[in-house]
């Protein structure tokens, strides 16, 4: 995803768990347990996310003993996951009032 | 048989090599090939060059899946796949300034429970675009390179490339042109191929990881095959110049008549010529087109005068006659012929040969008269300089032309017709 639009699930979970420095093993754990076991990642998807986020400098890499590496978030990436957090509070919260204005949505 | 299949010790080898498709990231079709083979016995090993080797073992289930990545993976993070279930089974690397790209195909032994490589299409999607900038780049290189191929080889007029063609014919341009447009259809096939994958992904569809890969093989083959067949026309072709090359030769004059119609100095010279006589060379080459290129170069002076008299005769007999016609006629269309200057050249009517043009002779050189002559397969062009009355003016030099022009044609179509 380009940088300030709205982020992939993966995006945004692993920017959540990176509030915790974590290594790729540690990530892979902390993701299902964050998401109450709603969403398990792929290996290919972590990396792909991890060398993007790098790149674009949302996470960097806090200690790397040459086998392990670990990420932490940056500020850029706390600003970014503040935002995505706002944005789909936003989204809840309307579709909230609209369910509650228009009696339209059914559970 | 599987298709592609080239085994390296027999029906029994334990490792089995086959062509690998140069578009190792068409990642569905690669994947569900994969899948294929190893239900067949043959395990995905490694990429070396462009074969991928397999090893026999008992058939059974596995699911294959490629990662596109734009850095090497840590031993760490390998031991990360494998303990999510996805084991490394070959991997390879295509270099290029400043996006290398990293491909990596891991196995999983059929155990559906095992998530998958890639739980999110839209960052897969994302991974392909370092792969989609590179090969859209080198898109752009090759049609560039297309353009430096073409304009090195094309930049001259169509008449000189015409009369070339039919002359000399020099298929290695065209070899090279063909094979510039059969490489950019490979990276123009790749570059549709990760398009079509991006589009899919980023629409939220995984992939088919079981994609019917037969078609994209028959096309790969039928243009590598077509890739080898240029490489064996291009064989032919440096052996036919090669075997042209060492049957031409070059000896200096005099040895006796030269085996071609051409009218010598001493014939064309209305005079006495200096006491040294004629010196010069006569060469003979043959080329790919099948045409016998004779010349003859000759050069002397004048007896009193001492002023300078010469005369370059090329002789060329082309295989058929409908192609001695075309190629005259491109060559009355030329603006030069070597160093010599074409233009002003108007046709002579003549029953003596087939068609003759003269050379009015042109203003930076009022001295040097050219007859071109076709008949029937042959092609005779005769440049006469001749100095021994000084720098003509422009009535002169029409008389002078014309003057040679009654001399010269009767005695080439006298030679033309022996």
């Amino acid at each position: 995803m380009p940088a300030g639009g709205p982020m992939t699930e993966a995006m945004y979970y692993i920017l959540l768990v990176l509030t915790m420095p974590s290594h790729g093993y540690q990530i892979m754990a902390l993701v299902p347990k964050a998401s109450q076991g709603r969403v398990h990642m792929g290996p290919g998807t972590l990396y792909g996310v991890l060398t993007r986020m790098e790149t674009e400098r949302y996470i960097e890499i806090v200690e790397d003993d040459g086998r392990r590496k670990t990420y932490a978030i940056t500020e850029s990436g706390r600003a970014a996951l503040r935002a995505e957090t706002e944005r789909l509070q936003a989204m809840l919260e309307d579709q909230m009032r609209w369910r509650e204005e228009t009696k339209c949505l059914k559970d | 048989m599987p298709e592609g299949l080239m085994e390296r010790d027999g029906e029994e080898a334990k490792e089995v090599r086959k062509r690998m498709r140069s578009d190792l990231f068409d990642l569905d079709h690669n994947e569900s090939w994969f899948s294929d083979l190893a239900e067949r016995g043959l395990f995905l090993d490694r990429f070396e060059g462009r074969y991928a080797w397999f090893k026999r073992g008992t058939p059974r289930k596995l699911r294959y899946r490629m990662d596109v990545l734009s850095r090497e993976l840590t031993e760490d993070e390998l031991l990360l796949y494998d303990s999510a279930g996805w084991h490394i089974a070959a991997t390879a690397t295509w270099e290029g300034f400043r996006k290398d790209v990293f491909y990596y195909v891991f196995q999983n032994d059929g155990n559906a429970s095992v998530p998958e490589l890639h739980t999110d299409p839209v960052e897969q999607a994302e991974s392909l675009k370092r792969l989609y900038q590179r090969l859209r780049r080198d898109l752009w290189l090759e049609l560039v390179l297309i353009g430096i191929v073409y304009w090195f080889y094309y930049r001259e007029g169509r008449p000189e490339l015409a009369f070339k063609q039919m002359v000399e014919r020099e298929p290695i341009r065209e070899y090279w042109l063909f094979l510039c447009f059969l490489n950019f259809w490979s990276i123009l096939r790749g570059w549709l191929n990760v398009r079509r994958l991006r589009r899919r992904l980023a629409g939220g569809e995984t992939l088919n990881h079981r994609a019917d890969y037969r078609r994209v093989h028959r096309r790969f083959r039928m243009t590598d095959v077509l890739r080898w067949a240029l490489l064996g026309w291009l064989l032919a072709v440096i052996a036919a110049q090669l075997i042209g090359a060492a049957s031409s030769r070059t000896g200096p004059l005099p040895e006796g008549e030269p085996a071609f119609p051409a009218v010598r100095l001493e014939e064309v010279y209305d005079g006495a010529l200096s006491k040294e006589g004629v010196s010069g060379n006569c060469s003979h080459r043959w080329t790919v087109a099948g045409a016998a290129i004779n010349s003859l170069w000759e050069e002397g002076r004048e007896g009193k005068t001492n002023g300078i008299l010469n005369l370059y005769t090329v002789c060329i007999r082309l295989p058929f006659v409908r192609t001695a016609e075309r190629a005259f006629a491109a060559l009355t269309e030329m603006d030069t012929y070597m160093a010599y200057r074409l233009e002003g050249i108007a046709p002579v009517e003549t029953e003596l040969v087939d068609e003759a043009w003269a050379a009015s002779p042109a203003a930076e050189n009022r001295n040097q008269f050219i007859l071109l002559v076709r008949d029937g397969r042959y092609i005779v062009m005769t440049f006469y300089l001749d100095r021994t009355d000084g720098n003509l003016d422009a009535p002169e030099a029409e008389a002078f032309r014309d003057r040679c022009t009654e001399r010269l044609l009767p005695m080439l179509a006298q030679k033309l017709e022996d």
